[in-house]
């Protein structure tokens, strides 16, 4: 099993019918669980919250092979197994909100409840003329590789990948397979597969998971809340962000109506 | 921009901070601490900043920290304003304009002003809201006023019958008639009331521990008046309590009855008083936060299990007499000393526009509430007062004129 770094927040609800449903934090990429903590801190005066490194991330190590973010979701249960939780509430941002989607449709017993912040998952519908220029970009990594393969030059590396790679690929280092993988994959199957209750919540001026994600998640994800933030970029919760965020997900998690064997997970 | 995703015009709030107060710098991190944590569905947070100078700036560079380092130099890319002390105009007039638009005024509906010290928190520019007949947070000018005076913020609360330790007042008229004499008979007025050294020292009407001194002999006595009076215009001595406890707490307006926060203990680095640095320049030590900035960084200790439950809630219930008597409003934070050796607890001072604006405390108060909700109630409160207020009739027309 892969070791998954995390830090503990417990709940400082000390109250009688306290709902003991733990919440799971997932970051975005390149993050590490520090950029979740103060959210995190919020959200411990209701709930236990456990915020994670993701494999690869922070101080977790990577994952032994180029996990897709279907195997992020199985090395995230078989965390809440180590840790006895058999029913939890999950938020993740970008990256992260992907691992929550397959969480959430692979997993319906675990998952009470899923908060996505600008997450990825979607694939970019492009128009005129940036689809143009994305196909354009396509071809030439195909052809550049092509070239590479048979010349044995690496054309590749030195031209291709500082000219048009995104910051998040150049700076990936040996993470770089599984997020071509990650960013390749399209969850729309997935997002329509969950069933419990989801909440949308959308920094309006992010320019790295669109808005459009944001109300496509909304479209496909059945009886889903829907809360675009104007202003706010692909990381509403920083610095004192993070209470804007707590104060829309503390009332949507509070609002869940938990069936009867979930309530017995309540003390 | 003006509209929500739900289609409801959101309120343009005007986030005023910096100001001509020795707390300029402080208040610019409470202002822009403040915009990051407001609703933005709600609200359209426009900054207006008053530069030492005393003039007033606005335009979105603002948010930008490094626009104050900056300083004079971009001061030429945002746009000079003013709030005309007339009613009905609607916003801030525009002075010099780099853009050139075509309006002379920016609409605003909300007034916030997060200054402290002079002339932001002391009852000054809540006087220009009034004469401009403005929608505005917080204390309006009898409550800004006394809550400036440690003198009389003291007399009041004392008279509902909350403790405060004895104290007297020096004015600077009264040392500069004839410095030197005039300096002995008042140490021996001081002396003569307030008992044996040490003795405390401070400006009556600043905060932020700044001109604060502790003195134990005659000698220093005379040398932190001075520099009390550096900093004021009156100075204020108090016995010092040999053993004490800095005991805060923060309230809140609420329509029914004022609500109050949990306590905190702040702790200085010395084991002394708290100074400017332990407040606001040693750093956030809270664990794995060191973003914080402003009081929200201070080292303190929140609710603490050791202190006796009995001492907080009479710091919580003073808290709510005081917060009334003073006419407070929007939130304040209120500071207590605890005599450790009887278990008294004096009133020491009121912050009617608080660091941070105590924030801190409410994210940690049973119910918490988080700084976007103390936002949204103190916005709320101000616009319930300028409905009531709106409803008292100002005119009688001319009687006495024609007679």
């Amino acid at each position: 099993m892969t070791n998954i770094n995390f830090v503990l927040l417990k709940s400082k609800d000390k109250s009688q019918n306290k709902c003991d449903i733990p919440i799971i934090m997932m970051h975005g990429w390149g993050q590490n669980l520090q950029s979740m903590r103060a959210l995190g801190e919020l959200l411990s005066n209701f709930y236990t919250v456990y915020i994670l490194d993701l494999p690869g991330f922070g101080k977790s190590p990577k994952p032994e092979t180029d996990w897709d973010t279907r195997e992020y979701g199985v090395g995230v249960r078989q965390f809440c197994e180590s840790k006895n939780i058999d029913k939890c509430f999950l938020i993740g941002h970008s990256f992260g909100g992907r691992v929550s989607v397959r969480l959430a449709s692979m997993y319906p017993d675990l998952v009470s409840g899923v908060v996505l912040i600008n997450s990825g998952g979607l694939k970019r519908e492009l128009k005129f003329p940036k689809n143009i220029r994305a196909k354009a970009i396509g071809m030439l990594s195909k052809t550049v590789k092509a070239i590479d393969g048979m010349a044995g030059s690496k054309i590749f590396q030195y031209w291709f990948v500082p000219k048009f790679a995104s910051l998040d690929y150049k700076n990936a280092g040996e993470m770089r397979t599984i997020l071509v993988k990650s960013v390749n994959e399209d969850l729309t199957q997935d997002s329509q597969l969950i069933k419990c209750p989801t909440f949308i919540l959308w920094g309006a001026k992010d320019t790295e998971t669109p808005l459009e994600s944001g109300k496509r998640f909304h479209e496909l994800i059945k009886g889903s809340q829907f809360v675009a933030l104007p202003g706010k970029d692909h990381f509403p919760f920083i610095d004192e962000g993070a209470h804007i965020c707590a104060y829309y997900i503390a009332p949507f998690l509070q609002s869940i109506k938990l069936n009867q064997e979930e309530k017995a997970a309540c003390v | 921009m003006g509209t929500n995703s739900n289609g409801h015009k959101r309120k343009k709030v005007a986030v005023m901070f910096g100001g001509r107060s020795v707390e300029h710098e402080i208040s610019v991190i409470t202002g822009l601490q403040l915009i990051k944590a407001l609703d933005p569905i709600r609200w359209d947070p426009y900054p207006v900043y008053i530069a030492p100078s005393g003039k007033w700036y606005c335009g979105k560079k603002l948010l930008d920290k490094s626009f104050y380092l900056a300083m004079p130099s971009s001061l030429s890319e945002v746009t000079e304003v003013t709030l005309l002390p007339k009613p009905g105009v609607g916003g801030l007039t525009i002075l010099q304009d780099p853009e050139d638009r075509a309006s002379s005024v920016i609409p605003i509906d909300i007034f916030l002003p997060a200054f402290h010290g002079t002339y932001g928190e002391d009852g000054s520019i809540q006087g220009l809201f009034e004469l401009a007949d403005v929608t505005y947070t917080g204390c309006g000018v009898l409550g800004s006023i006394l809550g400036m005076s440690k003198y009389h913020s003291k007399k009041i609360v004392e008279a509902h019958g909350v403790p405060v330790l004895p104290c007297q007042v020096i004015n600077r008229e009264s040392v500069e008639a004839d410095f030197g004499k005039h300096l002995t008979s008042l140490r021996d007025q001081v002396i003569k009331r307030l008992g044996n050294f040490p003795l405390f020292v401070k400006p009556c009407n600043l905060g932020s521990s700044i001109g604060v001194v502790r003195a134990t002999c005659e000698e220093e006595l005379d040398s932190a008046l001075l520099h009390a009076l550096k900093y004021d215009v009156a100075a204020m001595v108090e016995p010092c309590l040999d053993k004490k406890l800095e005991i805060n707490v923060s309230v809140l307006d609420d329509p029914l009855e004022p609500i109050a926060s949990v306590v905190e203990i702040p702790v200085s680095s010395t084991g002394k008083e708290l100074t400017y640095e332990d407040k606001y320049l040693r750093g956030g030590s809270k664990k794995g936060d060191d973003s914080m900035q402003g009081m929200a960084a201070l080292t303190r200790v929140i609710d603490p299990e050791d202190l006796d439950p009995a001492v907080k809630e009479k710091a919580r219930s003073y808290a709510v007499t005081a917060f009334k008597a003073l006419n407070a409003s929007g939130v304040s934070r209120i500071d207590f000393m605890l005599d450790t050796t009887n278990g008294v607890l004096y009133f020491n001072e009121i912050n009617t526009i608080p660091g941070s604006f105590s924030f801190y405390l409410w994210m940690n108060s049973k119910p918490p509430v988080f700084y976007t909700e103390l936002l949204n109630r103190i916005i709320s409160v101000a616009q319930t007062k300028a409905v009531r207020k709106s409803s008292v009739e100002r005119q009688v027309g001319f009687k006495a004129l024609k007679k």
